[in-house]
């Protein structure tokens, strides 16, 4: 039985440790006296054990010790010269430098990815005033959005046709001078996301996601130049700022 | 610490189970710590040889035996400002020992080219030395943890206590890991014929 043999190899171990009871001796003896193969196996443990004892190795000797005395002294003279350099390169002081360190590369990077422009391959970057005549548009694009602003004029009637693609919302500003343009109509022609326009004096502003289409037109007002400014943004963040000029 | 009493005349020393005697040792881990680097030559000489029979009795390689032993002493002076004096210096060190020589086990090749023992005997025999070398081969093939308390048990012939403060272990498992030695023990000496 299992539990038997687990019972007799309990009590072999206590006795071969050592710290068997009497109580255990005498359990332990029954079972010996009742098993014959128990008993085999208990002196084969037991000359294993006497064995075990007998086979100890000789002692043998050595001297190390001017040699363990002469790597100490190695590694103190290499301690002492840090001792003088310590003050110097205090650990805490360096983690804090460094952890400075890394921080304002880090804002920089983040500003910077986040502040420029990424202009696709045969875009060009617009700043400031600009003249947009009819049929020339204006685009702006990043890896996830795409604005482009189509102008085209009839008579005094300015047509400013948005066409957007963004993954997330993008508020679009329109601001101009009353006193030159009059706002006829502001409009999503198409939108992929929720309608959202604020007319202010002087201003429109409307949201866009997905793809979207968004039409304004305005009446210029006298024949003096004239212009307006156009601003993206984009998760608090500014994408972009055109100035557009109407001549006639 | 070591707790004295008095009664009837007669003085008795209380050794406290949790806190050992303050030895001699103590006195000259203090003396290092103090600066006396050269103090730590009589901790070097007084222990070397059993911390050198160690790793002789684990690895079977003189050289590299005596180079871990230099290790495991540098290894103690640098370790010795964490030193906690509850301990008995020497059981320590041990620990120090016993762990270079398990790491030392990983990476060696076993079974080949061990200078110390002979090849394996074929049958059994009934010369005591023959026998005896029967058993060092058969310990030597042990699995490393089980060797180690073998070897610490029986070879450098310390307590219970003192090989599971070495192995870092409860003294339970040293009893537990020292019969499951003993068990693979046994096989290995059926199957070559040792019986």
């Amino acid at each position: 039985m299992w539990f038997k043999k687990r019972e007799i190899d309990r009590l072999i171990k206590a006795k071969l440790n050592g710290n068997i009871t009497a109580e255990q001796e005498i359990k332990l003896q029954k079972i010996l006296d009742s098993s014959k193969e128990e008993q085999i196996r208990f002196l084969q443990m037991m000359e294993m054990e006497n064995q075990l004892k007998a086979s100890k190795p000789p002692d043998e000797s050595v001297n190390v010790t001017s040699e363990v005395m002469q790597k100490i002294k190695n590694t103190q003279s290499i301690s002492s010269e840090r001792k003088v350099l310590t003050p110097l390169l205090n650990p805490m002081i360096i983690r804090l430098a460094a952890v400075l360190i890394i921080g304002i590369f880090l804002g920089a990077a983040i500003t910077w990815m986040v502040t420029t422009e990424k202009l696709t391959p045969g875009t060009k970057s617009l700043v400031g005033s600009m003249t947009t005549p009819a049929n020339q548009g204006v685009s702006y694009s990043n890896q996830n959005n795409l604005i482009k602003m189509i102008p085209y004029q009839i008579g005094d009637m300015h047509y400013l046709n948005f066409v957007l693609d963004t993954r997330s919302e993008i508020k679009m500003e329109v601001s101009f001078q009353e006193n030159d343009l009059r706002m006829i109509k502001a409009n999503y022609i198409a939108t992929g996301g929720n309608e959202s326009i604020n007319l202010y004096t002087g201003s429109l502003n409307f949201a866009a996601t997905g793809k979207t289409s968004f039409q304004i037109i305005f009446e210029k007002l006298h024949d003096a130049p004239t212009g307006l400014s156009i601003t993206a943004q984009q998760d608090q963040s500014q994408l972009f700022t055109k100035k557009i000029s109407f001549e006639k | 610490m070591i707790e004295t009493e008095k009664k009837a005349g007669n003085q008795r020393r209380i050794e406290s189970r949790e806190k050992p005697a303050w030895d001699e040792d103590h006195i000259t881990v203090r003396l290092v710590l103090n600066e006396s680097v050269n103090a730590y030559e009589i901790l070097i000489n007084k222990y070397q040889a059993p911390i050198y029979n160690l790793f002789l009795r684990m690895l079977h390689n003189r050289e590299e035996a005596e180079e871990l032993t230099q290790d495991a002493f540098v290894r103690a002076y640098e370790a010795l400002p964490g030193f906690r004096f509850e301990y008995r210096f020497f059981s320590w060190l041990y620990r120090i020992a016993v762990n270079l020589a398990l790491n030392a086990l990983k990476k060696q090749k076993r079974f080949v080219g061990s200078e110390y023992l002979n090849n394996i005997p074929d049958e059994k025999d009934e010369k005591t030395a023959e026998n005896k070398e029967h058993m060092k081969w058969a310990v030597d093939q042990l699995k490393d943890i089980y060797k180690a308390v073998i070897v610490l048990k029986y070879y450098q012939q310390l307590s219970y206590q003192e090989v599971a403060f070495a192995l870092n272990i409860p003294e339970k498992k040293v009893r537990s890991r020292l019969y499951d030695a003993r068990l693979q023990l046994k096989t290995f000496l059926e199957r070559s014929n040792y019986y």
